[in-house]
């Protein structure tokens, strides 16, 4: 039986894109399919220029794909205006960066309370909803300080309560360890792991084949094409149809 | 694990957040402007100084225009002035007084007494304190004013000279009176005199009457409105206009000077404001990806400008403000007039500091556009982000601005409509008689300047296409300018600006100060002096009689000058004549060239509309013309057998044989017209033979002196005796070995108030070289110091280039050769598109007398734009680099 359409969060269809640098093409990907179920965490791995992040800007609607269809939660984002995307990302999609892309100027509760300024919620009720975030991360204490006065963990697990707030049920994560030791690493393969827990698909990129273990799908990327994946865990709709994979 | 997947909100419907987003944005931007004022202080700098500059230009716009008006009529139209003399006087006075001591007129009664050891009279004034008209005309400055018969206020420069004091005495006029107090005349300070109660003057030597004769637009109306049954002489001047439609005052003069200022400003808040949005290049792109729209990132960028706006503009209020309150006194010492510090007028202040917020927001828009139009990876990266081509749609606006621009200032007239405005007539007026014009200069300057400036980020990259053979560093510098068009276009844009200011104002000031018959420059050399004999009419805009002086007069000033030269060492002291009239009428009120023989230039009325011709460009001499007697042409060492014989004019200005329709005219043929109504032109009529010299002959002669009071340019006696005119002695030129010092001055100017004389010296008045010079200097410093900011902030973006070099083994010598390369090639580039947009500007404006207004060719001005702006610039960028900035382009948010 095939996988119920509601449950998939994100879907890429033969997804391509090709950047013109002047008279050369360099294609990016080359018909990438990949579908991430609600509390689903898949990570790519892949060496530099397989077209990891490029799957991941366009997952996340930064950029759109040269062929191919992306779909989240059921809409097709070459359906959207620019607006459409931006609404979009403030309230489905989360964003984590390797070097967490805080603001300077505003506190992390400020940072974390944004998206959901930016879509109109009052102050207050942001704000309080970014303290929540703050606190589920255990950083309840660093409100109030700005980016500059947290360590590489912190700042990492601001970007992450960032990301999660307002009930987003996709987090697409570009290398989210990349500029941390392996203990803090650890700690936010952890906490994407418990907002997958929460029913959030998660997409994260990552060469570290360790942190990749947290995932419960790995998919391989070359040249802008899959090599490869490991099998999705057995879920609970396969059970009820023997013989079939999802 | 839960694998529900909640419905997504409804994306079709645009939703920008609202006014909490905007919220949002505007604190992320306040708080970044702090956090960042440095890279804004150049911007908020420029921005201070053109609100300053506005608000004290404005304010004293405003405040320094003296109304004569008032200070003579006070709130009255006419003023009759009745000569003491006249048998009728006295029966005259006694009728108006009976008539209504309170009513429709109001007297004041004037004495002119000596004041021992001066050249000044001080004027005894019997006038009402609380007058019917005269109430602006006077103001007690302290103790009280007089009451009755024996008191007298005075003015400070009376007590002054007189050495009077409140509660002291002074003997004057035969009695003794005692002064209770200082007063003032707050419409002319200059005005000195001592105030004596109304009634208490006898024997005036004038009687001033003071009434409304309204409605009236000409002397002969006011004068037919004063009944005066004893058939006294009067003289009466032409009404004042009160209220009269303005539509272009001073002040708004120099707001539009201020918006240029700002306009410029604006082109270098635009470089500014790029390379902070390339600074935030990162931040934005993750904006972007946390949801922010377009609009959020153009508030942020908009929002920073109108932040940097504000703080420009209350800086520029508070210097602004606080200069002008100090400078007031000093404005207060020179205009002659009261002046009320707190008179600021609020409304121009408030318009300047919003055009200064406008300015720095328009700035901000084009980069917020720009980063708004980033993609949110690209901007993440780091990476430079390349604009779509829009060279070609920009050339076509460019050139569409350009070729507007020069039609409109071609339509505009040129010189011979210049001055021709609204200025005090109203719009309507200045339509019907050619003030349009004023619009289409200004409009077609506009569109001018802006197409020149489109056209910047066009031409900035076309030193990259010929840099191939160039060193490493040329090449590099010039293909980031290319590379980066937004901010180097308006760098290059602010620089074009600042040099079309500079040589626009050389070519203009070049023709202008080159007019011969115009001519405007020192009065006389430092080692000159002139005595004039009492009856002068060159000595200043005021005189008081016309009447030749008697021999035994001539003889003691003769006398007086002879001791004065072996005083001063003299090398010579010669006599000056004038040609002329005796004896016009002693209340005749108008300038000297109605009543002496002059040089004058003016448009047939027979050949064009007579209130078009009276409009045009007439102008006379702007000088004095002495008679070319055979002692003076000697003591310049001008020998007889270099003047031609039928020569009537001897000149040292050069141009002066071809100026255009020249008339040697004798006394009182130029007849002065009020027409329109407010604005005094004049024009000649006839020419007739008996009076007048059609083309007169003029002769250059190298050896007589340049000074416009001196005695450069002379009328030969043929041609007074050819004007019917006489010889009257007018005064005499001393001329010194060496510069006249103070102390010498001094002792000159006594020695001729005791001989009932004046005299003048050099005034100090710049010549139209160094005006120019000076406009010159100001124009390429400013260029000069925006460009250095600029080219450096130009660079700042390619910082990671530098590191890159560094790395590659570059040393300071190729950071410094990159600065300055960059400097260099923006001062070159703005130089060229700044004189050719000025002399395209100039060629369309004045293309009816292009020979003249070309010529003579400022050289040096253009070669201190061309060749020393570039190298200063240059030589400037490269000292102030070297050091390695830190690396931007890839620098972490956190």
């Amino acid at each position: 039986m095939n996988e119920p359409e509601a449950t998939k969060v994100l879907e890429l269809h033969h997804v391509s894109k090709v950047y013109s640098q002047g008279t050369a093409q360099v294609r990016a990907l080359a018909g990438v399919s990949l579908s991430v179920r609600g509390g689903e965490m898949v990570a790519v791995m892949g060496p530099s220029g397989s077209g990891k992040s490029t799957l991941l800007t366009i997952a996340g609607s930064l950029e759109d794909p040269t062929s191919g269809a992306v779909t989240v939660g059921g809409t097709k984002l070459a359906d959207l205006s620019r607006v459409a995307k931006a609404r979009l990302r403030r309230r489905a999609i989360g964003y984590v960066f390797q070097d967490f892309n805080l603001l300077p100027g505003l506190t992390a509760v400020e940072n974390v309370a944004l998206p959901l300024e930016l879509d109109g919620v009052a102050v207050r009720q942001a704000r309080a909803a970014g303290i929540a975030a703050l606190e589920s991360l255990g950083l309840a204490d660093r409100g109030r300080r700005f980016p500059d006065e947290l360590s590489g963990g912190e700042r990492q697990r601001v970007a992450i309560a960032r990301a999660l707030v307002g009930d987003r049920q996709l987090l697409l994560a570009d290398e989210p360890s990349g500029a941390l030791d392996s203990v803090n690493a650890e700690e936010v393969m952890r906490l994407l792991q418990e907002a997958c827990e929460r029913g959030v698909a998660a997409v994260v990129v990552t060469h570290d084949a360790q942190l990749a273990s947290w995932a419960d799908r790995v998919m391989f990327l070359r040249d802008g094409q899959v090599t490869g994946q490991t099998a999705p865990p057995v879920g609970p709709e396969s059970l009820l149809t023997p013989g079939q994979r999802p | 694990m839960s694998t529900a997947l909640r419905e997504l909100p409804d994306l079709a419907v645009a939703d920008h957040g609202g006014m909490v987003a905007r919220r949002a944005m505007i604190r992320w931007a306040w708080r970044l402007s702090r956090r960042e004022w440095r890279q804004q202080i150049l911007v908020v700098m420029l921005l201070a100084i053109a609100v300053a500059g506005t608000i004290i230009g404005v304010t004293v716009a405003v405040n320094a225009p003296t109304d004569l008006n008032t200070a003579t009529h006070g709130t009255a139209t006419s003023a009759a002035l009745l000569p003491g003399a006249d048998p009728h006087l006295a029966a005259d006075i006694a009728s108006i007084r009976r008539q209504d001591a309170t009513g429709p007129v109001e007297l004041i009664e004037n004495k002119t007494v000596p004041v021992p050891g001066s050249v000044a009279t001080a004027d005894l004034r019997a006038q009402d304190p609380h007058g019917r008209y005269s109430e602006p005309m006077l103001a007690l400055v302290s103790g009280r004013y007089p009451r009755g018969p024996g008191e007298v206020a005075v003015t400070s420069g009376v007590a002054a000279q007189l050495g009077l004091r409140t509660g002291g005495r002074w003997r004057v006029d035969g009695r003794s009176l005692r002064v209770t107090g200082q007063v003032e005349n707050p419409a002319n300070l200059r005005d000195q005199f001592a105030l004596l109660p109304p009634g208490q003057l006898t024997d005036p030597s004038s009687v001033t009457v003071l009434y409304n004769a309204r409605r009236c637009l000409t002397a002969g109306c006011a004068q037919a409105r004063l009944h005066l049954p004893g058939g006294a002489k009067r003289e009466i001047d032409q009404p004042v206009v009160r209220n009269a439609p303005v539509s272009l005052t001073p002040a708004d003069g120099v707001l539009v000077l201020g918006a240029f200022g700002l306009i410029f400003i604006g082109l270098v808040a635009v470089t500014g404001f790029t390379v902070m949005a390339q600074r935030r290049q990162r931040a934005l792109g993750m904006l972007v990806a946390v949801g922010a729209t377009d609009r959020d990132i153009r508030l942020v960028m908009i929002a920073s400008g109108a932040t940097a706006g504000v703080a420009g503009a209350l800086a520029g209020a508070v210097l602004g403000l606080g200069g002008w309150l100090g400078y007031a006194p000093r404005l207060q010492a020179s205009v002659a007039h009261v002046i009320d510090p707190f008179a600021i007028p609020w409304l121009p202040v408030t318009i300047a500091m919003a055009m200064a917020v406008a300015t720095a927001m328009a700035g901000a828009w084009r980069p917020a556009r720009t980063a708004a139009r980033v993609p949110a990876m690209t901007a993440m990266s780091g990476r430079s982000y390349r604009r779509p081509e829009v060279g070609r749609r920009l050339a076509v606006v460019a050139c569409a601005l350009l070729a507007a621009g020069l039609g409109l200032l071609a339509a505009s007239g040129g010189w011979a409509r210049l001055g021709v405005n609204g200025g005090s007539l109203g719009w309507a007026a200045a339509i019907a008689y050619g003030g349009i014009d004023t619009l289409l200069l200004v409009g077609g300057l506009i569109a001018t300047v802006l197409g020149a400036l489109l056209l910047s980020p066009l031409v900035v990259g076309l030193p990259a296409v010929i840099a191939g053979p160039a060193p490493a560093a040329v090449r590099l510098a010039v293909r980031d300018l290319g590379r980066h068009r937004t901010r180097s276009g308006a760098a290059l844009a602010a620089v074009t600006f600042a040099a079309f200011g500079v040589v626009l104002t050389g070519i203009l000031t070049s023709a202008s100060y080159a007019n011969p018959l115009t001519y405007a420059g020192p009065n006389l050399a430092p080692n000159q002096l002139i005595v004039y004999e009492p009856h002068s009419l060159f000595q200043g805009a005021a005189y008081t009689q016309t009447i030749p002086p008697t021999p035994a007069q001539q003889h003691a000033l003769a006398n007086s000058v002879r001791v004065l030269a072996t005083r001063l060492h003299a090398r010579f002291a010669i006599e000056l004549v004038a040609a002329g009239r005796p004896n016009p009428s002693p209340f005749k009120s108008s300038s000297p060239t109605n009543q002496q023989a002059t040089l004058w230039q003016a448009v047939s009325t027979g050949t064009v509309p007579r209130e078009k011709a009276m409009l045009q460009d007439s102008s006379n001499y702007a000088g004095t013309l002495y008679v070319a007697t055979p002692a003076l042409l000697r003591a310049f060492g001008i020998k007889p057998g270099q003047v031609s014989p039928d020569a009537d004019v001897l000149t040292t200005r050069a141009g002066l044989p071809s100026v255009p329709d020249l008339e040697l005219l004798g006394q009182g043929d130029i007849i002065t017209h009020m027409q329109p109504v407010g604005h005094e032109v004049s024009e000649t009529h006839l020419c007739p033979p008996s009076s007048c010299i059609a083309h007169p002959r003029i002769q250059v002669v190298t050896g007589l002196p340049a000074g416009t009071s001196a005695p450069s340019t002379i009328i030969t006696e043929h041609a007074v005796r050819a004007l019917g005119q006489q010889l009257i002695p007018d005064g005499w030129l001393i001329q010194t070995s060496a510069p006249l010092t103070p102390v010498q001055i001094s002792a000159a100017r006594l020695a001729a108030a005791k001989a009932g004389s004046r005299i003048e010296t050099a005034s100090g008045q710049p010549s139209g070289a160094q005006l120019k010079g000076w406009a010159i200097v100001v124009g390429l410093l400013i260029a000069l110091t925006v460009l250095v900011m600029t080219a450096g902030l130009v660079r700042a973006e390619t910082a990671s280039d530098l590191r890159t070099l560094t790395a590659a083994g570059a040393g300071p010598g190729t950071r410094r050769a990159l600065a300055a390369v960059t400097a260099g090639i923006l001062g070159l580039l703005g130089a060229l598109l700044g004189t050719a947009t000025a002399y395209l500007a100039v060629t369309a404006w004045a293309h009816a007398s292009l020979a003249s207004t070309l010529n003579p060719v400022p050289v040096a001005d253009l070669a201190a734009i061309l060749v020393g702006l570039p190298l200063a610039t240059g030589v400037a960028g490269g000292l102030l680099s070297g050091r390695q900035p830190p690396a931007i382009a890839r620098q972490p948010l956190e």
